[in-house]
């Protein structure tokens, strides 16, 4: 779905992308890790026509992006980190105008707003101004401008900064909706569990370069963990950690505590050093 | 429909900001009123300026009785003869009186000598207005003047009835200059006043503008929007149109005002017997040089503090420097000259045309087009630093 060859970008002297390749399918989540300043923004600004780079090629569903920037916009949709809407309207009035720039009337236009207020339970809150809503609520409203162009990609920047866990688990939950639509999800975040939780792939970014690509699983192979529960004690390959621990919430299984030896969290640290980065 | 859902959005927006609004029609609003009536007399005719004040006459001879005979004649200027100097200045500084004048002892004594000086002492409020001032003096002087004239023709007898027969007030008369085809109205203060607060506040909406362009451009809404292909140019009208129709309603706002609140407070009413399509004209230009202004602005500044700061500030230096607080006549000729870098003087000069020189569309196209011309060229700019960005 993305494929990216050779990616440059230089901002004056500072190179802050150096010939990254990547490859990305449709139907999956692709975790996007990296410290602040990395490359990450860059990366998908590029992605989605924001801003322009040096050298490289990035092809899009068989575009390629210099050739038909338009065709690639009208297929992907950013939802950046930013709130980035009008909090003195309400939700109505914000996914309205969205939907009239994307070029949505009448009909098409209600039921696209329909669908994704349904997608992101917003109808409570729906007539109230953005501005009175909780962080979560805005969360939500921010996600459901980006799905309103029913986008075969999406790219979703940090999207659960500064909310409580239960809007948290709610906007995660419904990523994963999300990419059952045979959608490719571009996800970045800080969050490691959440990277662990969502991602079927991952690509470690620092200083412009990748640093690691491949599959939770290839990433921390031979990782382990060990799992109490009320009944037994495991030791769990990594990245089946997640399929395990739903299981067990299915079954109705009590977790007493999870040991990591070796988790994404403490790998990421590991290869981009420890020292801060403002 | 793209416009249609732009052009919504930017007026639920601007209709939701109050402190915006306040400062798009109350500000103005207020300022017509207060200037309106306390500039009143500034523009008065003050040949019909009613003034009260009182003689202390200390001489009592021929000659002063003569001279307080003689300033009868000027029937707009009504006195009041007392004994007491010092009850008479108690009386004008409460102002009950405009001035106090005192004849002094020697008057009589003195009137008809080449030597003569220090007969008459005149005492006011420093609060009298300046053009009041030289207007009663002005009579005083001309009773004076001619009193000593008749003195001296009275000697000459040929001449006693050709000077009998003039007044200088009948010689010597003021015309305002009018367009031949309208009614001649004297300008007032309301009418001055109403068109330079107009053309200020239309400027203001440089505030809301670059505010709400700051925000989109921090919060990632115009990323979003260029991600999403959203065409340019329907932003750019977005931007343009509302604060238009804005401008437009301010316009008919203030006219209001002046023509019905104005009156209520004893200042004088608008007169709006004008040109509506010259006045439609100068006003769309004024909004466009506005608007672009205020992209501009926005383009440039990197904080909402920053642009309100920034925006509130050029719109009163603009004002200050293109005649809006103080009228462009009374600046000294380095400073009129100044004015031309100023937008607002061009618009000011556009709506005085058309509310108090009583022109036509062809009077004001000339301000016009350079109110456009600045338009384009804050526009371009904007355009160009927030591509470069």
């Amino acid at each position: 779905m993305i494929k990216i060859s050779n990616l440059s970008k230089k901002y004056g002297e500072q190179e802050v992308l150096k010939g990254i390749t990547l490859s990305m399918q449709k139907g999956s989540i692709y975790g996007l890790l990296g410290p602040n300043g990395a490359g990450k923004t860059t990366l998908i600004s590029s992605l989605v026509g924001l801003k322009n780079f040096d050298a490289g090629e990035i092809i899009i569903d068989g575009e390629n992006i210099q050739d038909d920037l338009e065709y690639i916009q009208s297929i992907s949709s950013l939802i950046p980190q930013e709130l980035a809407f009008y909090p003195t309207l309400t939700a109505a009035e914000n996914l309205e105008y969205f939907a009239g720039m994307l070029g949505l009337k009448n009909a098409t236009l209600k039921s696209r707003i329909d669908e994704v207020v349904y997608l992101t339970q917003l109808s409570d809150a729906y007539t109230k101004t953005a501005q009175s809503y909780s962080g979560g609520l805005k969360r939500r409203l921010n996600i459901a401008i980006g799905l309103l162009s029913n986008p075969k990609i999406v790219y979703l920047d940090e999207p659960t900064v500064g909310i409580d866990p239960q809007s948290r688990n709610f906007i995660l939950e419904s990523i994963k909706k999300m990419q059952q639509d045979n959608r490719l999800i571009v996800y970045t975040s800080h969050y490691m569990n959440e990277v662990e939780f969502l991602c079927d792939k991952i690509a470690i970014i620092d200083h412009g370069n990748i640093i690691k690509e491949g599959s939770l699983g290839t990433i921390l192979s031979g990782a382990k963990a060990i799992v109490k529960t009320s009944h037994e004690t495991l030791e769990v390959d990594l990245h089946l950690l997640s399929d395990m621990l739903q299981r067990y919430t299915e079954e109705g299984t009590t977790i007493e505590s999870i040991e990591y030896g070796h988790n994404l969290e403490s790998y990421f640290l590991q290869i981009t050093d420890t020292k801060l980065r403002d | 429909m793209k416009l249609f859902y732009a052009l919504k959005k930017e007026f639920t927006i601007l209709l939701r900001n109050k402190s915006a609004l306040l400062s798009l029609f109350l500000m103005p609003a207020i300022f017509i009123l207060i200037m309106s009536l306390a500039q009143k007399d500034i523009y008065k005719e003050y040949t019909n300026a009613k003034i009260t004040y009182v003689i202390v006459n200390q001489d009592n001879g021929e000659k002063s009785r003569n001279f307080i005979k003689a300033l009868k004649m000027y029937t707009n200027l009504t006195f009041t003869v007392k004994e007491n100097l010092e009850e008479a200045e108690g009386l004008t500084k409460a102002g009950e009186y405009d001035f106090t004048m005192r004849i002094s002892p020697n008057f009589s004594q003195q009137f008809y000598k080449i030597t003569a000086k220090d007969l008459l002492d005149i005492y006011m409020s420093p609060a009298t207005k300046a053009p009041v001032k030289l207007y009663f003096q002005s009579k005083i002087i001309e009773t004076i003047m001619t009193l000593k004239m008749k003195k001296m023709l009275n000697s000459l007898t040929m001449y006693n009835d050709i000077v009998k027969a003039s007044k200088p007030n009948d010689m010597l008369h003021t015309h305002y200059l009018y367009d031949a085809s309208k009614k001649t109205v004297i300008p007032t203060a309301t009418q001055q006043n109403v068109p330079a607060w107009i053309v200020f506040s239309m400027f203001f909406v440089i505030i809301p503008i670059s505010t709400l362009f700051i925000i989109e451009r921090d919060d990632g809404t115009l990323s979003r929007l260029k991600a999403m292909n959203s065409p340019k140019n329907i932003f750019l009208i977005s931007k343009i149109l509302p604060y238009m129709l804005i401008n437009q309603l301010q316009l008919y706002t203030m006219m209001l005002v002046g023509y019905f609140i104005v009156p209520l407070l004893g200042g004088d009413r608008l007169d709006i017997a004008i040109d509506f399509v010259a006045l439609l004209v100068i006003s769309l230009a004024i909004s466009f040089a506005a608007i672009g202004f205020a992209l501009f602005l926005a383009t440039r500044m990197k904080s909402i503090e920053q642009a309100s700061v920034v925006g509130a500030l050029s719109a009163v230096i603009m004002g200050a420097v293109g005649g809006i607080m103080i009228p462009k006549l009374v600046m000294p000729p380095f400073m009129q000259d100044m004015t031309l870098l100023s937008p607002m003087s061009w618009g000011l000069e556009g709506m005085l045309d058309v509310f108090v020189r009583k022109l036509g569309l062809s009077s004001v196209l000339y301000e016009a087009s350079v109110l456009v011309i600045f338009g384009i060229i804050s526009l371009a700019m904007a355009i160009h630093y927030y591509k470069s960005k």
